[in-house]
């Protein structure tokens, strides 16, 4: 078998190219006449190398693919993925911090920051020159003529247009190739100064800086996402399928207990109580003793709301605000009643080398009277019934010297000497903290230990927060009522209230009165102690209250820095308070239970009836003859005029007043009114349940004396100077 | 010719089948853009309802209203004599 097997067709020999048709004639004849032997080009073993080679090449590329593939799969799918792939990081929005009424205070808003490729700059499809519309769009956002000229000057790289936009407000813009954006998250904040101290800041990068955002980042900055897309080749953004997208999650919505209606209201009144008395800066903390919630906390610095929460910051030697925990003490051990009377040494006495003075010069005063008019001689008597160490533990039980617990990063401790071998105390502490000096406290220390007081006698930890929220509505968290310990028993709590209301109905904070609602308060005087010394002819005027005095909603505690046209807390600081209870009953949000607080109104008091003189007489009769249809009839005789011979007082409420204790005890002591005018004499007496005689005599006596206990409802002779007035 | 039959119908079902992928990711492309612009506007959205809402609380804040009244209505803030609290009747439970 000579026939070849390959496939390959024949291959003639080649003519010689000068042998003409006729040798191409002959070579055809020769093959006509004899069969041509053809014998392949390749030989046969080539042939196979050749297939070989084109085997294994074969077989080279498929386990080349298959080690691409399968093998080292997960290797060139990151490659690819880097290369192809780009991952970013979307970051959440920070979570709301919100009032006690649901009102934002904080939240996070996207912005949009730009800038433009200047030679980037061609023409789109569906808004037309791209020049154009960036001039336009850019002139639209208010840019400066020169930064749009710049954005428009192929000659430069980059121009970074200035300034955040809103997102709505670029949307065209970020259609165009020239224009690269990058979204920017904000901290907007709509809380009044002293509430944005609280909270606190964010930097650039929302990484919390101080305040509130700090000490609760962990829920407020929400968890971070993923947006994967694939790059074309210019770099540009390709969406995906295949490719996953997480969005973020919001942080979590806090609920604060600050009110923004009531931080609003304390930080105008602080700003116009500093006007009205000259004092360079001041703090104002409200919160509710039944809960321990803060509910305002407003604070001032050289004339200027200050740049950290002072409240919490700052503490001072308060004065006689601190004899209301002294006095505390002794009625909780049984070391002193509220009938009790001490010699006052008639307003000057020495005690350890300290020379004490009072305001109120008494030769003698009850317990009642002591905190009514804030005797240091009486209140330092008394503490001596208490040793070092009760002293100190009457203090420290109302939480002077410890930090309250509250979520803010630099809150201050104050100061509380420890007596004993190792502690601070001197011959003259005693005394000095039964006044208020040699220890510090923070106003919200004073207003936590004033709630102890009103709640019945429970140190209550203050809160900032009330709930937490996840993104999605659910609760995570909600303040319960908190008892640190128990401070004071039930019925020294109540009969504190009853002295300190009192303090506001006739001793030395009348200005904090209100004439619908009993409140209950104590002032505070003290020098200020600064740099290692007592500066000369400078105050801390203080004055805490309790708001109605009967179940108190509100403390108040409210201080001036440096008062300079009066000096006295119960005055300066005292009509600070009222003012901003006034405001508080007279708005909407305040954090008050309305239907609780009806039950202590007091009935207005009457107005007097002036008696019209003759020529009012007339005057009457002859306009409502010329208006009224029917001639008026004559009015009724008036009244005499009171003279000195005859006082006549309104007095704002009956002896069946509602507001009145039920549970007081049918003896009750007779008030001291020493230093009061005839009418805060008569209507402290009418309060404490007695009926009033007037008689002329020695003025600011009483018979029963000061001190002494009658039967409610008894009559007490007032005696009042001759020719005194009410 | 039952080879080109075979070979059509196998080329037939290949062009579908491709069809229906190419389709499938388009739409999921279409998708993937129309969703991410949707959340785009979202945030433009919710951009400008807290910047909406914010202007807002500042106009309606006492620091904004009280002076405003005082000055341009001749209000005043009620004093405590103007305010009376009312007892309502009990709360049903």
């Amino acid at each position: 078998m000579n026939v070849p097997r390959t496939s390959l067709p024949p291959v003639h020999r080649a003519a010689p190219r000068d042998a003409g048709n006729g040798a191409r004639s002959a070579s055809t004849t020769n093959a006509a006449a004899a069969p041509t032997v053809t014998r392949p080009l390749v030989s046969r073993g080539r042939m196979m190398l050749v297939h070989v080679t084109l085997v294994a090449f074969a077989l080279a590329v498929l386990g080349k693919a298959v080690q691409v593939q399968l093998v080292d799969q997960d290797k060139w799918e990151k490659a690819a993925a880097d290369q192809q792939v780009r991952t970013l990081d979307v970051e959440p929005l920070r979570g709301r911090v919100l009032d006690a009424n649901g009102v934002t205070l904080v939240e996070s808003r996207e912005l949009i920051r730009f800038g433009v490729d200047p030679r980037a700059i061609d023409s789109t499809k569906r808004y037309g020159d791209a020049r154009i519309v960036l001039r336009r769009e850019l002139k639209a956002l208010g840019v400066k003529p020169a930064i749009i000229r710049r954005a428009l000057d192929e000659s430069v790289k980059w121009v970074s247009i200035p300034g955040l936009f809103a997102p709505s407000d670029v949307e065209r813009l970020q259609q165009l190739r020239a224009v690269r954006s990058e979204r920017v998250l904000l901290r907007n904040v709509s809380a009044p100064a002293g509430i944005r101290r609280i909270i606190g800041a964010v930097n650039s990068e929302q990484q919390p800086q101080s305040g509130l955002e700090l000490e609760l980042d962990a829920l407020l900055r929400g968890v971070h996402g993923r947006d994967e897309f694939l790059r074309d080749g210019s770099g540009g953004r390709l969406e995906s399928p295949a490719l996953e997208r997480v969005s973020a999650t919001q942080g979590h919505t806090i609920t604060l207990s600050l009110n923004r209606s009531l931080q609003e209201i304390a930080e105008r009144e602080l700003a116009l109580a500093m006007e009205r008395t000259g004092a360079t800066g001041g703090d104002v903390v409200m919160m509710d003793p039944r809960d321990g919630s803060v509910l305002a906390m407003a604070g001032a610095r050289n004339g200027k709301p200050s740049v950290s929460s002072t409240a919490l910051t700052d503490p001072y030697e308060p004065g006689s605000v601190m004899k209301t925990f002294v006095m505390a003490r002794l009625l909780d051990l049984k070391r002193a009643t509220l009938t009790d009377v001490v010699n006052t040494e008639n307003g000057q006495w020495t005690v350890a080398r300290r020379v004490i003075d009072d305001e109120h010069k008494a030769a003698s005063m009850s317990f009642r009277d002591v905190l009514r008019l804030s005797s240091n001689i009486g209140v330092v008597k008394f503490a001596q019934r208490l040793s070092p160490r009760e002293q100190y533990e009457g203090l420290r039980d109302f939480g002077f010297g410890t930090l309250t617990g509250v979520p803010y990063p630099a809150e201050s401790r104050g100061r509380l000497p420890i007596p004993g071998p190792k502690g601070s105390w001197t011959a003259q502490t005693p005394s000095g903290l039964a006044m208020g000096y040699e220890v510090s406290a923070t106003p919200l220390q004073l207003a936590a230990a004033y709630s102890a007081i009103a709640n019945g006698g429970e140190l209550l930890q203050p809160v900032f927060v009330r709930e937490i929220h996840s993104a999605d509505g659910s609760l995570l968290y909600q303040h319960k009522r908190r008892v640190l310990r128990r401070a004071a028993s039930e019925e020294t709590a109540r009969e504190m209230r009853t002295i300190l209301a009192s303090v506001v109905d006739s001793g030395t904070a009348v200005a904090a009165g209100l004439e619908t609602f009993d409140v209950a308060g104590k002032s505070g005087t003290a020098r200020r102690f600064e740099n290692g010394a007592y500066v000369d002819d400078a105050y801390n005027a203080t004055f805490a209250a309790m708001f109605p005095a009967q179940a108190p909603q509100y403390v108040i505690v409210a201080k001036l820095l440096d008062p300079r046209s009066k000096i006295y807390g119960g005055v300066v600081s005292g009509l600070m308070v009222h003012n901003i209870l006034q405001a508080a009953q007279a708005t909407r949000d305040a954090s008050l239970d309305r239907r609780e607080l009806a039950r202590y109104a007091k009935p207005l008091p009457a107005p007097v009836t002036k008696p019209l003189t003759p020529q009012a007489i007339a005057s009457a009769s002859r306009d409502s003859a010329r208006f009224d249809s029917l001639r008026a009839p004559i009015p009724e005789a008036a009244a005499p005029i009171a003279t000195a011979g005859r006082v006549v007082f309104a007095l704002p409420m009956t002896a069946a007043s509602p507001v009145r204790d039920e549970s007081a005890p049918v003896s009750v002591p007779v008030p001291s009114v020493y230093g009061l005018d005839v009418r805060q004499a008569a209507r402290t007496l009418y309060k404490a349940g007695f009926q009033v005689r007037m008689s002329k005599g020695t003025a600011g006596q009483t018979r029963p004396a000061a001190g002494t206990t009658a039967r409610a409802g008894s009559t007490v002779v007032l005696f009042t100077a001759p020719f005194a007035a009410p | 010719m039952r080879g080109r039959t075979t070979f059509a119908l196998g080329l037939a079902l290949f062009m579908s089948v491709t069809a229906l992928v190419i389709w499938r990711r388009s739409t999921g492309v279409a998708l993937i853009r129309e969703g991410a612009a949707l959340e785009k506007q979202l945030a433009a959205l919710r951009s400008d309802r807290a910047l909406l809402e914010r202007n807002l609380r500042d106009a309606m804040s006492r620091q904004r209203v009280v002076p405003e009244a005082e000055r341009t209505l001749g209000m005043h803030v009620a004093t405590e004599a103007q305010t009376r609290a009312i007892t309502g009747p009990d709360r049903v439970p």
